[in-house]
């Protein structure tokens, strides 16, 4: 074999590895794309988990003694049809955690995410807790709910625009 | 591959650089004849005739030693290159699994989850309804749901109120009402279920009572299975 020939050889050999490694370059650099915020995201479950856990929290927890922060704390995680109706539910609100010298307090045992995209996502949520009022002597009784809240991504927040008690 | 010397022995008469070539007959083989256009060759200094070698200066090159070891380097590196770069592409393709923590409770995507939450409401129904008629039956159809270790547990219970069960003619329907994925990882999902029971038994009004189960599935060879049901 002419030494021209083994050149020739070598010199297809050696474009053939660089093309490979191109390939395997351009193969390296796309595993390496972060993942797009979609119902795959990791961070997309545990944004919308904390803040369903969040506004439940602030939901199931609520005293006539400190009325005004128990309605500022569920307005703040809210938007849309749930903030106007809570909204404008306040002074009844007042007036029956008054009248019943009402304290409730709760904590989320679980929730769970029902769906999520990029733009909103439905949460639901079990909690637990007391309540004390009139009618219980003052007494703590048990209470837990279930809730579904559906909440809507706006300015980088999650906010709550439905809360429903799952019957 | 070099051409021929022109120093062979062909009859023909040789081209003296400084001189033109002369019209070839027609007559001879089209493969001698010279191609036009021809470039004016260089004038050489008399009385040193010089033969025109054909061989092109990039075929004498690519025959040579230096060419050689050039490209076998030129090879080496870019083998040592895509070696180096195919070991990191492997070794990021096998990361280890991602584990869920309280920062990130779901560390897979629906397409590995939605099935283990799917089941788990479809377990909870088997698990938590029945009928006395059917009491063996439901048994066994709930144990293909589980693991062994869960199922060693649930029997017990069951085996324990089998007979107020059946002496009572109790049904249980159970009414799913949401699931909802708590935690993920590729081999353990858990999920938060919201069921309602509808109780009859043949004595008493029918009763309903609501449930929220946090249902712990796990990734078998059979398929997802019930390891853990807590309920509030």
């Amino acid at each position: 074999m002419s030494r021209r020939l083994v050149n020739l050889g070598l010199y297809a050999l050696t474009l053939a590895v660089a093309a490979a490694g191109v390939v395997l370059a351009v193969t390296s650099v796309r595993a390496e794309e972060p993942a797009l915020p979609a119902e795959g995201d990791p961070d997309l479950y545990a944004a919308v988990l904390e803040a369903a856990e969040e506004q439940a929290e602030a939901f199931v927890n609520v005293r006539y003694d400190d009325v005004d922060a128990s309605i500022d704390a569920v307005l703040d995680g809210a938007t849309g049809e749930f903030e106007e109706q809570y909204e404008s539910s306040t002074s009844s609100v007042r007036r029956v955690l008054r009248q019943n010298r009402s304290v409730q307090e709760g904590e989320v045992v679980w929730a769970g995410v029902v769906d999520a995209d990029a733009e909103s996502a439905v949460v639901i949520v079990a909690t637990q807790g007391t309540l004390a009022n009139k009618a219980t002597d003052d007494q703590p009784v048990a209470r837990s709910f279930r809730l579904r809240l559906q909440l809507t991504l706006v300015e980088d927040r999650w906010l709550t625009d439905d809360l429903q008690f799952v019957g | 591959m070099a051409k021929n010397s022109s120093r062979g022995s062909s009859s023909r008469p040789r081209r003296l650089a400084g001189t033109t070539s002369p019209a070839r007959p027609s007559d001879e083989p089209a493969a001698d004849r010279t191609p036009e256009p021809t470039p004016e060759p260089t004038p050489q200094p008399p009385g040193e005739p010089q033969i025109n070698a054909p061989a092109e200066p990039d075929d004498r090159l690519l025959g040579t030693p230096l060419v050689t070891r050039v490209l076998l380097a030129a090879l080496l590196v870019v083998s040592v290159v895509v070696a180096v770069e195919a070991f990191v592409l492997l070794r990021d393709d096998d990361p280890a699994p991602a584990a869920p923590s309280a920062e990130r409770p779901v560390v897979v995507g629906e397409q590995v989850f939605g099935p283990a939450v799917e089941a788990a409401g479809q377990s909870v129904q088997v698990l938590f309804g029945g009928g006395w008629e059917t009491y063996d039956e439901d048994l066994e159809q709930a144990r293909a749901l589980m693991t062994d270790e869960f199922a060693e547990e649930y029997l017990s219970t069951k085996e324990d109120v089998r007979e107020p069960f059946v002496e009572a003619r109790t049904q249980v329907d159970v009414r799913l009402s949401a699931q909802g994925v708590v935690r993920a990882s590729a081999s353990q999902v858990q999920v938060l279920v919201f069921f309602d029971q509808i109780t009859s038994k043949a004595d008493e009004q029918t009763s309903f009572s609501q449930y929220r189960a946090l249902v712990t599935m796990v990734d078998t060879a059979e398929g997802w299975l019930v390891s853990q049901v807590e309920t509030e």
